[in-house]
């Protein structure tokens, strides 16, 4: 998947993976992996600046707690990281809606079937 | 450098010491970034030992999963931090300081290659390119008499002012050039001497520095553009203004190129915050 494309997402994929409850960066990171089913697979250590970047602006809060014999960071959806997953989730909506209301369309489809059976799909 | 005769653990330890000498920060802010790096290459050890790996291989594996020390300090680098909040106010006072003092420097040395382009503008275009006044403009007796002074053979206040401006316009650029090579050099001796006192090498502004510097050298172009085609204050010729435009644009497109994910940034959480009113 392009990276960009991907990093312009990142902050709804990490507040949604966190709605789920507080949990560490290692955690997030998997999940993000797993959910995706691979896709969604950038360096892991550049995903912590992002969860900095939320915690910064607010939207996450962070602590850090005794595991494992060594300190971990945790962190958590605060009541303003809520409402903008929810106002961002709203409007990924309403995007992919869009999208699929344009490349879904009948007529694309067949266009498309069209040019495979005549060997000119690129 | 070689890994081959290292043990498993030092791989990680290799890289997490890599990875905090290379981070732009306080010590303190490194030794977090350190240890929450740590903490995740070592659950993904747990991981990979579990999956069977040998040790060696699965911290190896950790470690490429993680990104090069180059690619997460880039990330981090790129990710704007908070300007006040867990700071002092010293340290909020003294970060903006340092970031003005590090400007004007730079805006120093812009100075300095705009007077190159003058030098450049006097070569292709005339010196009248650069230092004829518009028509209309006069000047007092006296400065007259000293610029006529200083350019024997000159028989107008007009050829006499133009010679001494097109002149000026390298001269005390490139004099003002210099200043901001040696601002710009105690700037990083300040910066050294405050790493030394174990006050880190935090990235200036928090990382807005890049923003701060496009938004000031673009609004430079644009006032130096504008004041040429409104005449606003305009003596010289219309490459004084010009050259000065060019050089402050050229900035302002640097800066706004490194600035650009901050800028990205900045506009995700406008629009945030429009939404959530």
């Amino acid at each position: 998947m392009n990276k960009e494309r991907l990093k312009g997402n990142l902050d709804l994929l990490l507040l949604s993976v966190l709605s789920a409850g507080p949990t560490h960066g290692y955690a997030v990171i998997s999940a993000l992996r797993d959910r995706s089913e691979g896709m969604f697979d950038l360096p892991e250590g550049t995903i912590y600046p992002a969860l900095h970047r939320l915690e910064n602006s607010g939207l996450l809060v962070s602590s850090w707690a005794e595991a494992e014999g060594r300190q971990r960071r945790v962190y958590a959806l605060t009541d303003k990281g809520a409402a903008a997953l929810a106002a961002e989730l709203s409007e990924w909506r309403s995007f992919a809606s869009g999208i699929h209301a344009v490349v879904g369309w009948p007529a694309t489809a067949m266009l498309g079937r069209g040019r495979m059976a005549l060997g000119w799909s690129s | 450098m070689s890994t081959a005769g290292r043990n498993a653990r030092d791989l990680i330890d290799a890289y997490l010491a890599e990875l905090r000498a290379s981070l732009r920060a306080t010590p303190a802010e490194a030794k977090l970034v350190a240890a929450e790096a740590e903490d995740h290459l070592l659950q993904t050890t747990a991981a990979g030992l579990a999956a069977g790996l040998t040790r060696r291989e699965a911290q190896e594996a950790a470690i490429s999963a993680f990104g090069s020390v180059r690619a997460v300090v880039r990330a981090h680098e790129s990710t704007p931090g908070n300007l006040v909040r867990g700071r002092t106010p010293e340290a909020v006072l003294g970060d903006l300081f340092l970031g003005s003092w590090k400007l004007a420097g730079i805006g120093l040395i812009a100075v300095g290659a705009s007077g190159l382009v003058v030098a450049l503008m006097n070569v292709m275009f005339g010196r009248a390119f650069t230092g004829q006044a518009p028509a209309g403009v006069t000047f007092p007796k006296a400065k007259c008499a000293y610029w006529m002074a200083g350019w024997p053979g000159t028989h107008t206040c007009a050829v006499a002012h133009m010679l001494e401006a097109s002149s000026d316009g390298v001269v005390l650029r490139i004099g003002a050039g210099i200043m901001g090579l040696a601002l710009l050099e105690a700037y990083a001796i300040a910066r050294y001497l405050l790493r030394r006192r174990g006050q880190g090498r935090a990235v200036p502004l928090a990382g807005y520095f890049p923003v701060l510097a496009a938004c000031v050298f673009g609004a430079g172009a644009l006032a130096l553009v504008l004041a040429q085609l409104t005449g606003f204050t305009v003596t010289e010729g219309p490459g004084a203004y010009l050259s000065g435009a060019i050089m402050a644009a050229l900035v302002a497109a640097g800066y706004g190129v490194r600035a650009r994910r901050v800028f990205r940034h900045l506009i995700r959480g406008w629009a945030r915050y429009v939404r959530a009113r």
